[in-house]
């Protein structure tokens, strides 16, 4: 009910917040940032985003608040200044198998459909979209050797927003907290005890971190590179997103599943409009959106 | 007695006793050499040892030693102790020459002065006290507490009294401070430990605190989210109820068309009903003329015998009677095809009549099917409405969650912001402690310089509560 009002705030407070010298109101801020990343921030949140912010001003040796923000409203969401704010901003919350009636359906169906389905020297191509610090990506490997016995070749793709969330990734270590959430035989198999200053950490087994890539990605902006996936799994991003931002990030995923892929989204982030070209389908509980193998590719 | 004598009377008389032994002896050495076997050559010998004895005597006694002298030299040696210190000595006067009046005279002089100069003396005394009782205390300035200063009858007695009773105290008091010291060293080991834990286990909970304020913010963000998705599937129902609601007015307008359709179609019936009796009523008059064409060409065939009987004057007759024969069989071909058509008429019109009313028919089934329809999409207006009520509650509900995890997740980043604080707070009292650390062991390097006797010799050990005890 309120987001219609919000919609017609974001375009007068944006065009406001843009003139100069005025004094920067918190919902300029939140306009522009929504702009940029399609990132929404609730009002009780704004306080908050204001510390950020004038954090990430003040490291950059600024004091004028209004100078900072046409500095921030010139440049494109893809400028450094922009991705060292969203670091900030960014909410880096994952867990091993977060969801663990995906990757149950996931080893379960879709990986065992995909694998008859593909000819023989068909590769697999998995994503997680928004994998923040990687355990997502490392739980669909995880799940993608068990179920194939590693006989067949898959890749796991990370994407996320954050750099920093990316650097974690790539490291693949983890404390003692983070791993609690990984079943036993696979926390055997897949991960390797290090003994730290700090104490014991677990480290991703090179054999399955070889399997995993990560790049940053922007679910809003995309770059003009279109991949094409056999799963995606995009959990926990949508919710921080604007119904607009929503719509292009899912109409984005939807256009990246190959045929016969899927794409699984976090249980209650179903998006207002189907996945355009995708069928919803419920696997083990789990509903899911697939491209049909006969269907006509859809250009959106 | 030998006391009394000079020095001089004891050198002579030490002179004296020489010769005579010098002279002892060379009167052996004569015998040794005379070779003397009679012990009577010895007489001689013996007898001038004797005389040399007997002169060295008598001249020491009467010669070297008259009263004179030995006043004088009584007199020489009194003053001469006096000289020496010795303030208690007089001169022993034992004759009564000038020389003894002299010593009587400083014998008084003496009695008279002596008591002015026993002051010095006792100063000199104390001083020697002091001097002791120093030495003996001397060893406290390097922390020795195990010393005793010797309590003397003299002056220094009280003061080395008074002394030991302070030594005592300090040694109490030193050893009261080193007990407390020590237990000050283990408290604060203690502190240390725990202020560690404290550190760590803060370190850890700051950690926490984050890592939980972060999953609460991405709840609220995961709430909001629903909120929002179920306040548009609010609408969408309330899109559904009005879409029943636009079904349902069409619907009951087809059903109004219907009747209007079974009303003109029954209307339809009623007219043809009629003109099926009309057709009725044709047939009828057709087989009419169809008797009266019947009739007509009897009698024309009766006209034309009769003709026939009348001979040539008939002939004409029997012209006129074929030609109304003729007319009469036309007239009888044309109404049996009149009556032939009204009865295909009559047939068709009973087929319209049972086709009319099964159109009938069908026309009500298709209106109460309508009105089926009719009832279910009131039904779905209905559930659209309740589902719109379902769903607006619950992004009221999921709302008011909403608004209830931000401000968790606003508690929790206050909390983590608090609990950072405290982590600071608690490394700093642990950089205090150690600074504590540091100052008792230097308090400990500086007590136990301080030597004390073996522990239960002086049995007051400090017994203040722990400072770490419970409470």
């Amino acid at each position: 009910m309120s987001k219609p009002a919000s919609g017609m705030r974001i375009v007068t407070a944006a065009d406001g917040g843009a003139r100069a010298d005025a004094d920067v109101t918190p919902q300029a801020w939140h306009d522009l940032i929504l702009r940029r990343c399609g990132l929404i921030f609730r009002h009780v949140r704004m306080p908050d985003v204001m510390g950020l912010v004038h954090g990430q001003m003040r490291a950059r040796g600024m004091s004028n608040e209004a100078a900072y923000f046409q500095l921030l409203a010139k440049q494109p969401g893809s400028s450094v200044e922009w991705e060292t704010l969203i670091e900030r901003l960014t909410n880096h919350e994952t867990s091993f198998f977060r969801h663990p009636p995906t990757f149950d359906a996931l080893r379960t169906h879709i990986l065992p459909e995909l694998r008859a389905a593909k000819p023989q020297s068909g590769r697999l191509s998995l994503w997680s979209a928004g994998c923040s610090t990687g355990q997502e990506a490392y739980s669909i490997a995880m799940c993608a050797v068990d179920e194939a016995g590693a006989l067949r070749d898959f890749a796991v793709w990370g994407g996320d927003i954050s750099h920093q969330a990316i650097k974690t990734a790539r490291q693949g270590r983890y404390g003692p907290r983070a791993i609690a959430a990984v079943p036993e035989p696979y926390r055997q198999r897949f991960l390797r005890a290090v003994a730290t200053p700090s104490g014991t950490e677990y480290e991703i087994i090179d054999e399955l971190r070889s399997r995993v890539r990560f790049m940053t990605t922007n679910l809003v902006e995309p770059d003009g590179f279109r991949p094409s996936h056999d799963v995606i799994f995009c959990h926990n991003v949508l919710i921080y997103f604007s119904p607009a931002a929503v719509s292009r990030a899912v109409s984005w995923l939807a256009s990246c599943v190959a045929q016969g892929g899927y794409l699984l989204l976090g249980p209650g982030e179903a998006p207002h409009d189907r996945p355009p070209g995708l069928e919803p389908v419920i696997l083990n509980g789990v509903r899911a959106f697939q491209r049909r193998a006969r269907s006509i590719e859809g250009r959106s | 007695m030998l006391r009394s004598l000079t020095i001089r009377t004891r050198e002579y008389l030490t002179l004296g006793l020489v010769a005579a032994l010098l002279a002892s002896v060379g009167a052996v050495g004569l015998w040794q050499l005379g070779g003397g076997q009679d012990a009577r050559a010895y007489y001689p010998i013996g007898a001038a040892v004797g005389l040399t004895f007997a002169f060295a005597f008598f001249t020491l006694r009467f010669v070297i030693f008259s009263p004179m002298r030995l006043e004088a030299d009584a007199l020489a040696m009194g003053c001469e102790s006096v000289a020496n210190g010795d303030l208690s000595r007089r001169v022993t006067v034992t004759h009564f020459t000038e020389l003894g009046r002299v010593g009587r005279a400083v014998n008084r002089m003496l009695d008279n002065t002596v008591p002015l100069v026993d002051s010095r003396k006792e100063r000199d005394q104390m001083q020697a006290a002091v001097m002791k009782l120093l030495a003996e205390v001397s060893g406290v300035a390097e922390g020795d507490l195990t010393v005793q200063a010797e309590v003397t009858e003299d002056v220094t007695g009280a003061v080395a009294d008074s002394f030991n009773l302070m030594i005592g105290q300090l040694r109490q008091i030193i050893g009261q401070v080193q007990a407390a010291s020590r237990q000050i060293s283990t408290a604060v080991a203690e502190l240390r430990d725990v202020t560690a834990n404290l550190a760590s286990g803060s370190d850890d909970q700051a950690a926490q605190a984050v890592e939980a304020s972060v999953a609460i913010e991405e709840m609220a963000a995961s709430i909001h989210y629903v909120s929002e998705n179920a306040s548009s599937s609010a609408a969408v129902a309330e899109q559904a109820r009005t879409n029943a609601e636009h079904g349902t007015r069409a619907v009951t307008r087809t059903i109004e068309g219907m009747k209007a359709v079974r009303d003109q179609v029954q209307e339809t019936a009623k007219r043809i009903k009629r003109l099926g009796e009309s057709s009725q009523e044709i047939g009828e008059i057709v087989e009419l003329i169809g008797d009266i064409g019947d009739r007509t060409s009897i009698l024309a065939l009766n006209a034309s015998i009769q003709a026939a009987m009348a001979g040539e004057a008939g002939r004409g007759f029997a012209i006129v009677a074929d030609e109304v024969e003729r007319l009469a069989d036309r007239a009888t071909e044309a109404t049996k095809r009149a009556g032939m058509l009204v009865k295909a008429t009559q047939g068709e019109t009973a087929e319209v009549m049972t086709a009319m009313e099964d159109t009938t028919r069908e026309v009500i089934n298709r209106s109460n099917i309508a009105n089926e329809a009719g009832v279910a999409l009131a039904e779905i207006q209905g559930v659209s409405n309740r589902l719109a009520e379902l769903l607006q509650a619950i992004s009221d509900a999921a709302q008011q969650q909403a608004r209830g995890s931000e401000q968790v997740a606003k508690s929790m980043n206050e909390m983590s912001a608090v609990t950072r604080n405290t982590a600071s707070g608690t490394k700093q009292t642990a950089a205090a402690i150690n600074s504590l650390g540091l100052l008792v062991d230097n308090l400990n390097a500086i007590v136990t310089r301080f030597k004390l006797p073996p522990a239960g010799v002086e049995a007051t050990p400090f017994t203040q509560p722990r400072l770490v005890a419970a409470r």
